[in-house]
């Protein structure tokens, strides 16, 4: 355009004109350009170079501005495709967050709840991290820059630079930035477009690293999380367990504050205080209701809150109840005492038929809206006897009734006035007495007790976790190698003798030799000493037999302190009730032991262990044998070693290391007794424990073992009856549902029940006995051969797990890794090869020659 | 840029200045039934493996952006896949009870997998559905894209690739050619806008509808997108949750393999038993509770907040003009 105009005004205007109007062209010009010049704004973005902690504090910010912008979005509707898009991360964030609390919550133990949160955020961390460990780093170090490069655009948002392989807006890009890269790259320096070629390069890395990250996060972030968790989870087990063993034991000194937290959860005692309430309001109005001992047998059951396994009491809440009816009114029923008054020496029949007509008699009169005092009721009851006088035909009781009704004793008079058949005084009392037992007594008790078995729901737990660590020591602490562990694994599914003869053979190998010996029994110390015990806050030990002790003392002091108070002159009505008898003397010992046998002593079963090892020394240096000599004669029974083949004399071992520690005690009991060889097995047990012994701890623990077995202890021994009921259950339940692990781990509580009354029956016993069997064949730990086998198994499936999927990530890393050597390789890279100072094309000339 | 049009007679009847006037080589929204979705994601998938991966994996020109969303379906499938497969693969290998118990867990987590994205997409259909039943947005209308490429060599013949994309997908740039296109087909290129103001309550019909329909539709646009950023994950959480209960942990480790007639026959009415029964379980605690209230409240709110400021103003506004007033012509 200018140049039209010169060239116009060239043709007919003077110099001076041409001055002029140049003159104003400019004046113009500059007028146009200040007020209508629409240009673009100078670009703002630049590229984001932050450091780890700078790029840690940066997540925050950009949570905290996803958040505004999400409540803008919601509430004025205006947002943009960016902002849109990053809030769909911080709706994950939220979800990952909510599933863990959802998950804490299923969880029973403290380490797994906390692994929820590791877990959660864990996967996130992998997710975040994978593609910048796999990806930018490997990029950065062999081509000088970061594939996930972040720029602020002009609208003040963080992108991705990348993000978008089509749309590079690479004004943000110094060019010392680029050069920079470019002498990473070895691009040459001489080449003329050496921009356009190492951006192209760029390009081209980063759209390969972006698809290699799609392709492989997959694989990766479920792979890598799982391995940490793995370790996680390995870490915090015995931490979180002590933790909460030191809690515990802070927690036993004074129990009173959970008590009371317990006592104060109004729904869980809501249902009972419900019945408790409507016996006391319906006895306070007069009425004795229907089924009182039932109602109140719920509410009266102090085992009722006891979590079931830990602690079981032997209480009985219903025949607390009906004790505690009978003893405050004297009787069951509202006529029964008139009845029994009316029916004299005539018999169980007659009282019945009598209560039954003045109950009737009762409910005919109120149904009529007539008085229901007691004349009323004997005058309704002489008048249904009348309308059927054949029914009552020849009945004595009847002629009382009518003739004699009035001269009964004056004391069933006077009570006779009420409406039930009492006196509004004893049922006030009796109701007072309920209400009191109930809330002074009952419920702080049922509110100990619940404590108690929460408390030791968590020592369980305490117990468990550090009972995988014990074992996966103990195994250890023998020596096996690697090698070994597999053999032992694999003879462990074929059979259980082969595996039984390994450890053996082990356990003999260290006995005999007083160097490996000592070693594998100081380290069994170790273990026992750094994992039973833990120092709390105070500094003094904990443990946990010893936390258990300290709480069941509290427990039973609690119960005693609470004791039953009534009216007086009436304390006598639970005399001789359980009720009565739990808050006399606390826990029994039986239950006690019963709570303590169910928490695993994890102590016990490295001095199972190490008991084992003594038994091979013992085997080894004749001691046993010679042992046996002196108590088989003691017991009568043929103790003539010289007699014995060499054979016999194997067996003779064998038999004793069953006993001693590749079965369970219940088991070995209950297999003698089976058979009928108790006194055999007394001796045999005599021989084990009661020999000569160095160890004073194991001596101690085999003598407990030992009074045990000799029903000394509190375990009794369990009659042939039980044993014999025992094993029938079993023949019963293979027989009815088969060996299949699947199945006898899935059968309900009901079903179990029907096998136990059902194997009762057949041995002709009371099923009773099943239900003490909990106590009866309980036992300290599980037996030493268990224990191996299914620590050799978890071991070699931890190692199988980890070689697999160990294996699998080592894979994806190296895929991943080596696949970004090949990276950066430009299509047609000949055209950017033009030289600096030659304006040929090369790549082109070359093209044409061809 | 001057044009030399001797050369452009030369160029064939079908080069692509002539076929793009077919309009199925153009963009345009296609018809949605109900299988088109599943039928958008197998495309995708396919595309993902045989297309897009290699030609992000040799670093292609033509590779944009659509395709590396569309990758994000790969992470998605294979990370599911490999979260079951991590607690299940080995778990028979195990032996015995850990078999039985390391099943349990597998089982349990491949539920929480499948119900999390049960429940993701749960929660995004019913903030679409809901949002459709009160506005008439169709947040899911789909178009298809014909993408023309540069030739990876000469004389590539193969140069056009079609991509699925809603018409809404983009709340900056919602394709509004697309709908006056569709308009332009039935003779009406405020079709849509006409029936969308009607929906709005404007009884008259409006002299520029696509002027009051437009801006509307956007900010039901992004409030929706962001309730479902929010829901989803809530209605999310709620499926692992289900998962987590004792019932779906039952069904999950059913004892006999059912016959395929059997299978056929009772599975929809076991899924159906055993989620009221996990629903009823997740009921009774605290947290099972406020996630079943948290996913309903933000579906129900993400609703009604979307749609809430929809409706047309009660008193259609009248508007004149001030003849008083000067105006300027540029």
């Amino acid at each position: 355009m200018l140049n039209t105009t010169n060239n116009q005004t060239n043709l007919s205007l003077t110099s001076l004109e041409m001055q002029q109007k140049l003159q104003d062209r400019r004046v113009f010009e500059q007028f146009l350009n200040k007020t209508n010049r629409v240009t673009c704004d100078k670009p703002k973005g630049y590229l984001v170079k932050e450091n780890p902690a700078q790029m840690f504090g940066s997540m925050f910010v950009d949570i905290a501005k996803d958040t505004k912008n999400l409540g803008n979005a919601l509430l004025t509707g205006k947002s943009n495709d960016h902002e849109l898009g990053r809030m769909n991360d911080l709706g994950m964030k939220l979800g990952g967050g909510l599933i863990a609390a959802a998950l804490i919550g299923s969880k029973s133990t403290s380490s797994k709840k906390l692994m929820e949160i590791f877990g959660f955020g864990t996967f996130f961390s992998v997710m975040a991290l994978w593609p910048k460990v796999a990806i930018d780093l490997p990029t950065k170090l062999m081509h000088g820059f970061n594939p996930h490069q972040k720029y602020m655009d002009s609208q003040g948002r963080k992108k991705q630079f990348f993000q978008d392989n089509q749309y590079l807006p690479w004004d943000v890009w110094s060019k010392e930035d680029i050069n920079k890269v470019a002498d990473k790259m070895n691009v040459p320096k001489d080449l003329k477009d050496r921009e356009e070629f190492t951006k192209e390069k760029m390009r081209t890395i980063a759209l390969q690293g972006n698809t290699l990250w799609m392709l492989t996060a997959g694989f990766a972030t479920p792979l890598l999380t799982s391995l940490a968790c793995n370790r996680i989870e390995e870490g915090i087990r015995v931490p979180v367990a002590n933790h909460n063993l030191r809690k515990l034991a802070a927690d036993a000194k004074d129990l009173t504050g959970e008590v009371g937290k317990t006592l104060g959860n109004a729904e869980l005692f809501k249902a009972q205080d419900e019945k408790v309430a409507s016996v006391v309001q319906s006895l306070r109005k007069g009425v004795i209701p229907e089924n009182m001992a039932e109602t109140l047998g719920e509410a009266f059951d102090i085992g009722r809150y006891a979590n079931d396994g830990a602690i079981r009491m032997e209480a009985n809440g219903l025949k607390d109840a009906q004790d505690l009816i009978s003893r405050l009114f004297k009787t069951t029923g509202s006529y029964d005492d008139f009845a029994k008054a009316i029916a004299g020496p005539e018999g169980d029949d007659a009282v019945k038929e009598a209560s039954e007509l003045l109950t009737s008699a009762y409910k005919s009169a109120k149904a009529k809206g007539a008085s229901d005092s007691f004349e009323s009721v004997l005058d309704f009851a002489r008048g249904i006897i009348q309308s059927d006088p054949d029914k009552f035909e020849g009945k004595a009781w009847v002629d009382t009734l009518f003739e004699d009704a009035d001269n009964l004793p004056e004391e069933l008079k006077a009570l006779a006035k009420t409406k039930a058949g009492y006196s509004q005084d004893t049922l006030d009392m009796g109701a007072d007495a309920i209400e009191r037992i109930y809330k002074e007594s009952v419920k702080p008790a049922q509110a100990t007790m619940k404590t108690f078995g929460d408390k030791l729901k968590v020592l369980d737990g305490i117990s468990g976790e550090k009972y995988n660590k014990t074992a996966a020591k103990m195994v250890r602490a023998l020596g096996f190698s690697d090698k070994e562990l597999t053999v032992l694994r694999n003879t462990s599914t074929a059979t259980g003798e082969t595996l039984s003869k390994l450890i053996t053979d082990k356990i003999s190998e260290i006995a005999a030799d007083d160097k490996k010996y000592e070693e594998v029994t100081r380290s069994l110390k170790k273990v026992s000493d750094s994992i039973e015990t833990v120092t709390t806050k105070e500094g003094s030990k904990a443990s946990i037999k010893g936390v258990f002790e300290t709480l069941a003392d509290k427990v039973g002091d609690s119960l005693k302190a609470l004791g039953i108070k009534v009216a007086d002159g009436a304390d006598d009505v639970l005399s001789g009730s359980t009720l009565k008898q739990t808050l006399e003397q606390g826990l029994t010992e039986q239950e006690r032991l019963a709570a303590k046998t169910n928490i695993t002593s994890v102590d016990a079963m490295i001095t199972k262990l190490r008991s084992a090892i003594e038994l091979e020394r013992k085997i080894g240096d004749g001691t046993l044998i010679k042992d046996w000599a002196k108590f088989a004669e003691e017991h009568k029974y043929k103790g003539d070693i010289q007699a014995m083949t060499k054979e016999e004399i194997e067996n003779f071992y064998n038999m004793c290391r069953r006993v001693a520690w590749q079965s369970t005690y219940g088991d070995a009991v209950n297999k003698f007794y089976a058979n009928g060889n108790s006194g055999f097995f007394k001796t045999l047990s005599d021989t084990i424990f009661g020999g000569t012994m160095q160890d004073a701890e194991i001596k101690d623990w085999q003598l407990r073992m030992k009074s045990m077995i000799d029903g000394e202890g509190c375990i009794p021994y369990p009659s042939l009856e039980e044993s014999k009921a025992k094993n029938m259950f079993y023949q019963l339940r293979s027989q009815k549902y088969g060996d299949s692990l699947d199945v006898v781990s899935h059968l309900t509580k009901e079903q179990i029940r029907e096998l136990e009354v059902e194997a009762a029956k057949a041995v002709g016993v009371s099923d009773e006995v099943f239900k003490s069997h909990g106590i009866r064949f309980a036992d300290y730990g599980e037996s030493v051969l268990n224990t191996f086998k299914k620590q050799i198994n978890q071991m070699h499936n931890d190692r199988r797990w980890m070689k697999l999927f160990g294996g699998a990530t080592i894979a994806l890393l190296g895929i991943t890794f080596i696949s970004q050597l090949f990276f950066g390789k430009v299509k047609d890279e000949h055209l950017y090869q033009r030289k600096e100072n030659n304006d040929t094309f090369e790549g082109r000339n070359k093209n044409v020659n061809k | 840029m001057q044009v030399d049009t001797a050369k452009l007679e030369n160029i064939p009847k079908n080069s692509y200045l002539v076929v793009h006037k077919d309009l199925d080589n153009e963009d345009h929204i296609i018809k949605k039934r109900p299988t088109t979705g599943a039928r958008i994601v197998a495309d995708k998938f396919v595309n993902d493996v045989f297309s897009y991966a290699p030609k992000g994996m040799t670093g292609s020109k033509n590779s944009n952006f659509y395709e590396f969303l569309s990758l994000g379906l790969i992470p998605n499938l294979v990370g599911s896949a490999s979260l079951i497969l991590i607690s299940n693969a080995l778990n028979n290998k195990f032996g015995g009870r850990d078999s039985l118990f390391a099943n349990m867990n597998g089982r349990k987590m491949a539920a929480g997998v499948v119900l999390y994205a049960a429940g993701k997409w749960l929660g995004n259909k019913i903030i679409n559905k809901g949002v459709k039943a009160t506005t008439g947005v169709d947040m899911e209308m789909p178009y298809k894209k014909i993408v023309h490429e540069l030739p990876d060599y000469k004389g590539d013949p193969d140069t056009t690739s079609v991509e699925f994309h809603r018409v809404f997908e983009s709340t900056d740039f919602p394709r509004w050619d697309l709908i006056n296109k569709q308009g332009e087909h039935n003779n009406n290129r405020y079709e849509y806008y006409d029936k969308m103001a009607k929906k709005m309550g404007y009884t008259q019909e409006l002299n520029a509808s696509d002027q009051v329909v437009q801006p509307k539709i956007k900010e039901v646009l992004v409030k929706s997108t962001a309730a479902k950023s929010i829901s989803s994950f809530v209605w999310a959480a709620l499926g692992v949750a289900i998962a987590a209960q004792k019932p779906f942990e039952e069904f999950m480790n059913f004892r006999q393999k059912p016959t395929f007639t059997q299978a056929v026959k009772e599975l929809p009415k076991q899924v159906a038993v055993t989620m009221k029964e996990s629903v009823k379980s997740l009921a009774k605690t605290k947290m099972g509770k406020g996630l079943m209230i948290g996913a309903a409240a933000t579906s129900i709110l993400g609703i009604w907040n979307a749609s809430k400021n929809f409706k047309a103003p009660k008193e259609n506004k009248k508007s004149t003009v001030d003849y008083n007033k000067s105006y300027m012509e540029f």
